[in-house]
């Protein structure tokens, strides 16, 4: 499922400058504090309260690559240094949603978001897992039905055919409300035998209802609204996971789901 | 640094050994044997084997039958540090054109992308041709199909360049800043302007700011010139890429320029 043409091992063939960075426990945090500020060893010490030697060392370091320079007693960031600074901490970023929710990404499949979509993941930082539990089986569900009933425009791709999501959608609509929805073959079969057709056919000619096809295996349920975005996927074993979900308010989550919905729509065809 | 705690311990275990990235970059073309990994990457059957085993305890990598391969979270991870790699390479590779320069004119959201500029070239005058990046922008871009351009300064041969293109009827956008207008305007041709403007091919806006960096996009070239620390622009180094990724990191930095200006309008 991850696999293409490019030959990744010629290209990244060291990691040195890479590791020079990340394999250190200090180096890192010294250029973070320095992206705030400008230090001496002694306000060094007091944030990382580290033994003045290994600071010392890490600066000397870091210095000897000119990531930073000292002015009498005080370091800063050269301009290599900023750039070095911010990459780290969008590195950081980056990684967080799945180290901190780690059990979730291993259980569950990623093969319908692309590549490019975890290069961008410090966009989701402030999202939020919703989990149904047992004294709450429906807790995912409700608060998808919240962001969706909230919203105006709605791009959804959608890889089951689900009464519950479909009634709100419609409900949406009703309200004056827009929607672009992706899905595949086979969900949008049991969409057109269904009773909720003929009424997106009537909201289509309007122009508040798009509906494109992908020939892909839809993997991931996505829905980007204008208040929020939300995510579902599906299990290794390949069933659905109604009971997790993650959501993300912020305007960074909306523009993740947006640049994902994207790429679906360049490879989409449409057929309302 | 609340999000450097989260992930440093992961972080450092793997950039510990090169064998484990290497590891890590080769399962990307798929599961493989530890004896395929040790012939490919001509490292030791057992350096092999034990990282290998080591990043299996973790989580990034699983035993398939008798083959190994990246778990979601093996996958994520190296995705993720191959992109950091290009930001590096990106840093490291030309590093006298960012260290002493004025990069106050990229925001952090450009920073957050610097690894579309993986595989730029850097363009540096010599002895035997100081002229070499005027002359290499001349020529990379006298062919454009559209031109966006950010001039921050006045060179005498790109008013002439900016003419040709708008009298081919090439689409061009220019932005200066305020203090250049005047005499972008005069060494262009007010009737050339006038033209452009009228027939739709040519936008020019202005910034009442000083501008600190030099842009220019086609459809097949980005090239960006930095101002120096000490405020003057670094005419001996220009980056270049032919790079789609590039052309669009660099779209994007001229669309943030382009909502500040304020159009010239042509009496």
């Amino acid at each position: 499922m991850f696999f293409d043409d490019e030959d990744y091992s010629k290209k990244y063939g060291d990691f040195l400058a890479v590791r020079f960075l990340l394999a250190s426990k200090i180096r890192p945090k010294l250029l973070l504090l320095l992206s705030e500020s400008y230090y001496d060893l002694n306000g060094f010490r007091r944030d990382l309260d580290k033994p003045s030697a290994s600071i010392l060392h890490g600066l000397k370091e870091l210095e000897s690559v000119n990531l930073i320079k000292k002015n009498f007693k005080y370091y800063s960031l050269t301009s290599k240094g900023v750039l070095c600074s911010e990459s780290l901490k969008k590195l950081y970023e980056d990684l967080y949603i799945f180290q901190s929710n780690k059990d979730f990404w291993l259980n569950h499949s990623i093969e319908s978001i692309p590549k490019e979509s975890f290069k961008n993941a410090y966009l989701l930082k402030d999202s939020v897992f919703v989990e149904s539990d047992e004294h709450n089986l429906s807790k995912s569900l409700m608060k998808y039905l919240h962001l969706l009933s909230t919203s105006k425009d709605m791009k959804i791709i959608l890889p089951i055919f689900l009464d519950e999501y479909l009634d709100i959608i419609l409900e949406n609509l009703e309200k004056g409300n827009n929607l672009v929805l992706i899905t595949n073959s086979r969900v949008l079969s049991s969409l057109k035998e269904s009773k909720y057709y003929e009424r997106f056919v009537d909201y289509s000619k309007s122009g508040k209802v798009s509906i494109r096809r992908v020939d892909d295996d839809l993997k991931l349920f996505l829905t980007a609204c204008d208040n929020g975005m939300a995510l579902n996927l599906f299990f290794i074993d390949g069933l659905f996971d109604n009971s997790c979900c993650i959501f993300n308010e912020t305007l960074d989550g909306i523009v993740w789901a947006n640049f994902l919905f994207k790429r679906y729509v360049e490879k989409s065809i449409k057929v309302l | 640094m609340f999000y450097c705690s989260v992930v440093e311990e992961e972080l450092k275990f793997l950039n510990n050994s090169e064998i484990r990235l290497k590891v890590l970059v080769d399962l990307l073309n798929g599961p493989l044997k530890i004896r395929d990994i040790n012939r490919s990457s001509l490292l030791s059957y057992s350096s092999v084997s034990s990282n290998v085993h080591k990043l299996c305890k973790d989580g990034y990598v699983e035993k398939i039958h008798n083959s190994f391969q990246l778990t979601n979270l093996g996958f994520i991870y190296i995705t993720i540090l191959m992109d950091f790699h290009d930001v590096v390479t990106t840093i490291t590779d030309f590093s006298d054109f960012w260290l002493d320069h004025d990069i106050s004119s990229l925001s952090i959201e450009d920073l957050k992308k610097l690894s579309s500029l993986e595989g730029s070239e850097l363009i540096k005058c010599n002895y035997t041709d100081i002229y070499r990046t005027h002359k290499e922008f001349k020529r990379i871009f006298k062919d454009s199909k559209y031109l966006k351009v950010i001039f921050p300064y006045m060179h005498p041969e790109y008013p002439k360049l900016i003419r040709r293109l708008i009298l081919k009827g090439v689409k061009v956008e220019l932005i200066v800043s305020e203090s250049l207008l005047t005499a972008f305007v005069k060494d262009i041709g007010k009737d050339v302007v006038r033209k452009g403007l009228t027939e739709g091919n040519f936008s020019l806006k202005y910034l009442d700011e000083d501008i600190k960096i030099a842009l220019a996009i086609s459809n097949k070239f980005v090239s960006i010139g930095l101002f120096k620390s000490d405020g003057t622009y670094d005419q001996n180094r220009l980056l270049l890429s032919d790079k789609e990724k590039a052309i669009l990191w660099g779209l994007n930095l001229f669309k943030s320029y382009d909502e500040g200006g304020t159009s010239f309008k042509s009496d």
